[in-house]
């Protein structure tokens, strides 16, 4: 697995690469922990490049999107595959946190 | 200060005691845990409950229960996935199985006292005929408040380690067949009728402990005679043979399909349909599976 990170005005948008699993999400949640202990607490994580996700990647994502919003941002999620978008549906992460079709979307959504 | 020990025997020997002692706690943990799990299902009279447990670590994050409600007039049967793995996801099991278990009940108890406390008796003169109306209803609330009750408590008291549980929950009346349930964002169960799969209970709510006071709907589905529910885990679906196929939900649900004497044998048949897809490699992922089947006639006790 592999994170990779730009910036797009405020908007840190952070594309996570592989599988997230038991395995790899501790990576997954340092790293956004770190961004927003950085200040960038507005985050769209694409996972356009993701195959797999376990219940500890949702974890992952649960962490952080809480402590963005405790910080006064947000989290995103963008361009899941079908296998992951049917993961995040079921568990009812779609209800809790922002879900766009593609990263470009998101960007055009989040109005920068 | 010397030890008489040379630092290179000590590098041996305190991993060796320490690994050890880990083992044993874990082997300790693992014995604990499994006192969480039912050590009977329960059995009401014209149904059969079976279930298949099989932990992919020394302790597990899965689980499954089957208790019963106000003296035996209901069946609580819960399905459940608590995220992540190993010794947190086992502990958060163990926390969400008691309450669940617990919120239960208590509030079925209190439902049904109510029910017997408060209804004036000269305003209903056939009491029998309203009572029996009303005995539906205590159920539903006491579901739903099972699950509110856990999902704030765990947000509440331990939101700071974002556990969650995909959970199904349903409750059943063994008189009716009715199985009143909560989906919190878990693999849908399959109803099998005669003629096939009939319904998938699919999720009603969010998984429960993300955030509090999330909403959870209630569903009804009546079980009719000769019809079987079968519970599972993610682990049944994404068991990997050793090309990394998973076993999918297409084989399940073919699966379920297939006669078979009782929901324990069927059980067993999937198990055994499990094991020869993963052919020996390691399993990644705890397996779970609960099944309810009623009689095709009123059993004769």
């Amino acid at each position: 697995m592999e994170i990779n990170m730009r910036q797009e005005k405020q908007l840190a948008i952070v594309a996570i690469i592989g599988g997230v699993d038991a395995l790899t999400s501790g990576e997954v949640n340092s790293f956004l922990s770190q961004q927003i202990e950085d200040g960038k607490n507005r985050i769209l994580v694409d996972l356009s490049q993701v195959d797999f996700m376990s219940s500890a990647g949702l974890r992952a994502i649960l962490a952080a999107l809480k402590e963005s919003r405790q910080q006064g941002g947000d989290l995103s999620l963008a361009g899941a595959q079908p296998g992951v978008e049917k993961i995040l549906k079921m568990s009812g992460f779609t209800n809790i946190l922002k879900t766009y079709p593609t990263v470009a979307e998101a960007i055009a959504a989040s109005g920068m | 200060m010397m030890s008489k020990s040379s630092p290179l025997d000590k590098r041996i020997e305190i991993p060796e005691n320490n690994q050890w002692a880990a083992e044993r706690e874990l082997e300790i943990g693992r014995k604990i845990q499994a006192s969480f799990l039912p050590e009977e299902l329960p059995q009401p009279a014209g149904w059969q409950i079976a279930s298949q447990f099989k932990a992919a670590r020394m302790v597990a994050g899965d689980f499954y229960d089957a208790f019963t409600l106000v003296g035996g007039k209901r069946i609580g049967l819960v399905v459940a996935d608590v995220c992540d793995k190993g010794v947190g996801a086992a502990l958060f099991m163990a926390l969400f199985r008691s309450l669940i278990r617990a919120f239960a009940d208590q509030h079925y108890s209190l439902g049904w006292m109510d029910l017997l406390t408060s209804q004036p008796i000269d305003a209903q003169p056939d009491r029998s005929v309203s009572r029996r109306r009303e005995l539906l209803s205590p159920g539903t609330t006491a579901l739903k408040k099972a699950i509110e009750l856990t999902n704030n408590y765990i947000t509440r008291n331990h939101g700071k380690t974002n556990m969650f549980a995909t959970m199904f929950f349903g409750v059943l009346d063994p008189a009716t067949g009715n199985l009143t349930y909560i989906n919190g964002g878990h693999e849908p169960p399959m109803l099998v009728g005669q003629a096939g799969i009939k319904a998938r209970l699919n999720p009603t709510g969010p998984a429960v402990g993300l955030f509090p006071d999330l909403d959870f709907n209630i569903e009804v589905v009546e079980l009719e005679p000769g019809d079987l529910l079968v519970a599972y885990t993610d682990g049944v679906l994404d068991a990997r043979s050793p090309e990394g196929e998973s076993f999918g939900e297409r084989r399940l649900a073919w699966m379920v399909q297939q006669p078979a004497a009782s929901a324990s044998a069927l059980l067993e048949a999937i198990q055994i349909s499990l094991n020869e897809h993963m052919a020996g490699i390691e399993q990644f992922d705890d397996i779970t599976m609960l099944a309810l089947r009623r009689a095709t006639s009123p059993q004769i006790e």
